[in-house]
């Protein structure tokens, strides 16, 4: 499965939400490709980190240009299970490249006014991947947005969010909300899963896990790769 | 000579994706000249290799006069 990580928008938590999939992916007994997208290249910063502090590395390789990222993938997604793709924040020729290929597009969503006005840029260029990949022949891109760096408890920004998610139908709502939290944060910047972070920040952990059950169940269930339909996988 | 052409999905898959503020143009041109593949048999391309040494000339521009020539030559014999 391919899993896309992406937002037009900067700053959404793209990286975190890339970096724990795939580890949380991997923990559950799966091999798994990070794909880091994008130039600034952070995904791979934090696996070298993960490499150095003695944690058993995690596959990434940097594929931040498009044309590269187009030649490169399939081979790449054929030797792993699942390969999770962290695209940068702004319209790239990376992040279409990998709209077009992937099962799923994930895309974290901050509960701020600025992240809000982006959905829409987000969902023209979901719309304009559809048609392309409907004239290609693939099965339709199911975008799952979920709510990143959302405030603790219930509240009015993280409501608005969802209800401004509702009115554009091109995305389906994660049930995950991944709060703002420092564990996930540090745990990120260390390249280490919300798991193996210690002290165990057992909601973060909750969070990580149930985003990455919805990524993984969504894809498996509705978007099935049709190469691996083909191969009767 | 081998010019790979895009089947139409394909075709709009890369205006898609070509169209992002960051991606690269696949051909730019220099000046007014434009990259060209082409596949020759060894023994012509040794053959124009000699004329180009003889004239020391590079390959390519030998090649670029030679054309240029056989160009000549048949529209030549075209008027005739």
């Amino acid at each position: 499965m391919i899993v896309t990580v992406g937002n037009t928008k900067g700053g959404t938590g793209k990286t975190t939400f890339a970096v724990q999939l795939a580890l949380e992916r991997r923990a559950a007994g799966h091999v798994v490709l990070l794909v880091d997208a994008d130039r600034q290249a952070s995904a791979q910063k934090v696996m070298t980190m993960r490499a150095e502090t003695g944690h058993k590395p995690l596959a990434c390789v940097q594929l931040a240009d498009g044309r590269l990222l187009r030649a490169q993938l399939g081979p790449l997604v054929d030797q792993h299970d699942d390969t999770v793709i962290d695209a940068g924040g702004h319209d790239s020729e990376a992040l279409r490249v990998a709209m077009l290929r992937a099962d799923l597009l994930v895309v974290p969503v901050q509960p701020r006014g600025l992240d809000v006005f982006e959905l829409e840029t987000m969902a023209a260029l979901i719309e304009r991947a559809q048609d392309v990949r409907q004239d290609e022949g693939r099965l339709p891109l199911r975008a799952l947005a979920a709510l990143s760096m959302a405030d603790p408890g219930d509240n009015r920004d993280s409501r608005d969010t969802l209800a401004a998610l509702r009115d554009l139908p091109v995305f389906t709502i994660s049930e995950a909300i991944v709060r703002r939290r420092k564990a996930i944060a540090n745990a990120t910047a260390n390249g280490l899963s919300i798991n193996e972070w210690r002290p165990l920040d057992r909601l973060a952990w909750d969070e990580i896990r149930q985003l990455a059950c919805n990524v993984f169940n969504c894809g498996v269930i509705d978007n099935v790769n049709p190469k691996a339909e083909a191969r009767g996988a | 000579m081998s010019i790979p052409k895009l089947k139409p999905a394909a075709r709009k898959a890369e205006a898609f994706t070509s169209e992002a503020p960051d991606a690269k143009r696949e051909y730019k041109l220099r000046g007014r000249k434009q990259p060209l593949a082409l596949n020759l048999p060894p023994d012509l391309i040794t053959q124009v290799d000699a004329v180009a040494e003889q004239e020391e000339r590079s390959r390519s521009k030998m090649i670029e006069m030679l054309i240029r020539l056989g160009l000549q030559h048949w529209q030549m014999k075209e008027a005739a």
